[in-house]
């Protein structure tokens, strides 16, 4: 009788201890980068910040709640695990193989996964790929893979993120895109109409 | 045997409370030592910085409870794209139990940038180190957070 309970207590401990692994795995939205570290030998540049859950929190205690955008970033970071950001930049073209970036979209290709943009260049020289962890509804990663022939940048962001959030922060962070687009806009509108004056005339004059 | 039992932690905790706090140090000694002796340079300012680091550990001011820092000014550091050593150097911080923050590293400038940190209980130490073509920083402070983050939104509604 003992035996029995002791076997049931054992597999349903396992059942447990195998239930928070596989959850534990299907939700994690962290890319491993081990495999670029070799790529630093060769490089020109590298930059690599690794941010984890506890660094964002200290950092966002110097956020003021007071200030509106302040306020927005800290509730942003507030329930972020992790960002990570590594960059490669090298001397000559091709200095990395398509294996090393595969390495990361193998990652990638599988849930919680989903691709969000795919962005390749006229002559496929650049690859840029937006990734997004979903669980469910929710977004809980972020992973952006830009292959340049010189240069190669993984931005892996840990954590629940509320593109709203984000939305509105980008408009009220980077207004002034819109107005120097709005400037550019008009001066294309003007060249436009020139242009077309011009060869009305030309036109005309045929 | 309840006596041996917390003796032999109270003895562990004895000992390796101040080795944690040791290694931790030791990467800031060992960069600093690797720079004068791989580069023979010298630091500048070195009695200055002691001082200052002894104020801020009497003060504590603006939640900042230790400070280490040595600085080397117009050294020829223009040499750092065959010093591997250094790299290894800062490196072995990890096992010291420091982590990474930013670590940049560029071989056109000869640049390295690295910021570590590691919590000390409810303090956070941080280390910095900078080697350029000229001139080198390495710098190792332990805050507060709850008291710096206090001082600097005090700051900033002035």
């Amino acid at each position: 009788m003992t035996t029995i309970n002791t076997k049931k207590r054992l597999i349903v401990f396992l059942c447990m201890a195998m239930g928070f692994t596989l959850s534990g795995l299907g939700q994690s939205a962290r890319l491993d980068l081990s495999n670029l570290q070799k790529l630093t030998d060769k490089a020109a540049e590298v930059n690599d910040v690794t941010l984890d859950g506890s660094m964002l929190q200290f950092g966002s205690k110097f956020m003021k709640d007071g200030d509106s955008k302040q306020a927005q970033v800290k509730s942003l970071l507030k329930d972020l695990q992790g960002i990570y950001i590594k960059n490669i930049e090298f001397e000559h073209d091709n200095e990395y193989s398509a294996a090393d970036v595969e390495a990361i979209r193998t990652q990638l290709k599988s849930p919680p996964w989903v691709r969000m943009v795919e962005s390749r260049s006229k002559h496929g020289h650049e690859i840029d790929e937006i990734y997004l962890a979903k669980d469910g509804d929710k977004v809980i990663g972020l992973a952006i893979v830009l292959a340049e022939p010189k240069e190669l940048t993984v931005v892996n962001i840990v954590g629940p993120i509320d593109l709203d959030k984000v939305g509105q922060l980008t408009d009220q962070i980077v207004p002034r895109h819109d107005k120097d687009d709005k400037g550019k806009d008009k001066t294309r509108q003007k060249k436009g109409q020139k242009a077309a004056t011009e060869s009305a005339h030309e036109n005309d004059e045929d | 045997m309840k006596m041996t039992k917390t003796n032999l932690i109270v003895c562990a905790a004895l000992v390796l409370g101040p080795t944690a706090a040791f290694s931790s140090d030791a990467t800031f000694k060992n960069v600093v030592q690797h720079i004068e002796s791989h580069y023979h340079a010298h630091r500048s300012h070195s009695f200055l910085m002691g001082f200052a680091g002894l104020m801020v550990k009497c003060t504590q001011f603006s939640g900042v409870k230790d400070m280490k820092m040595a600085i080397f000014e117009e050294q020829n550091f223009s040499d750092t794209g065959s010093d591997t050593k250094f790299e290894e150097v800062v490196r072995a911080g990890l096992d010291h139990g420091w982590q990474p923050l930013v670590q940049s590293y560029s071989r056109r400038s000869g640049e390295h940038s690295y910021i570590y940190a590691q919590y000390a209980g409810k303090d956070m130490k941080l280390l910095l180190v900078t080697l350029e073509s000229s001139e080198a920083v390495v710098m190792q402070v332990q805050i507060d957070p709850d008291r710096l983050s206090e001082f600097v939104n005090e700051h900033n509604a002035k």
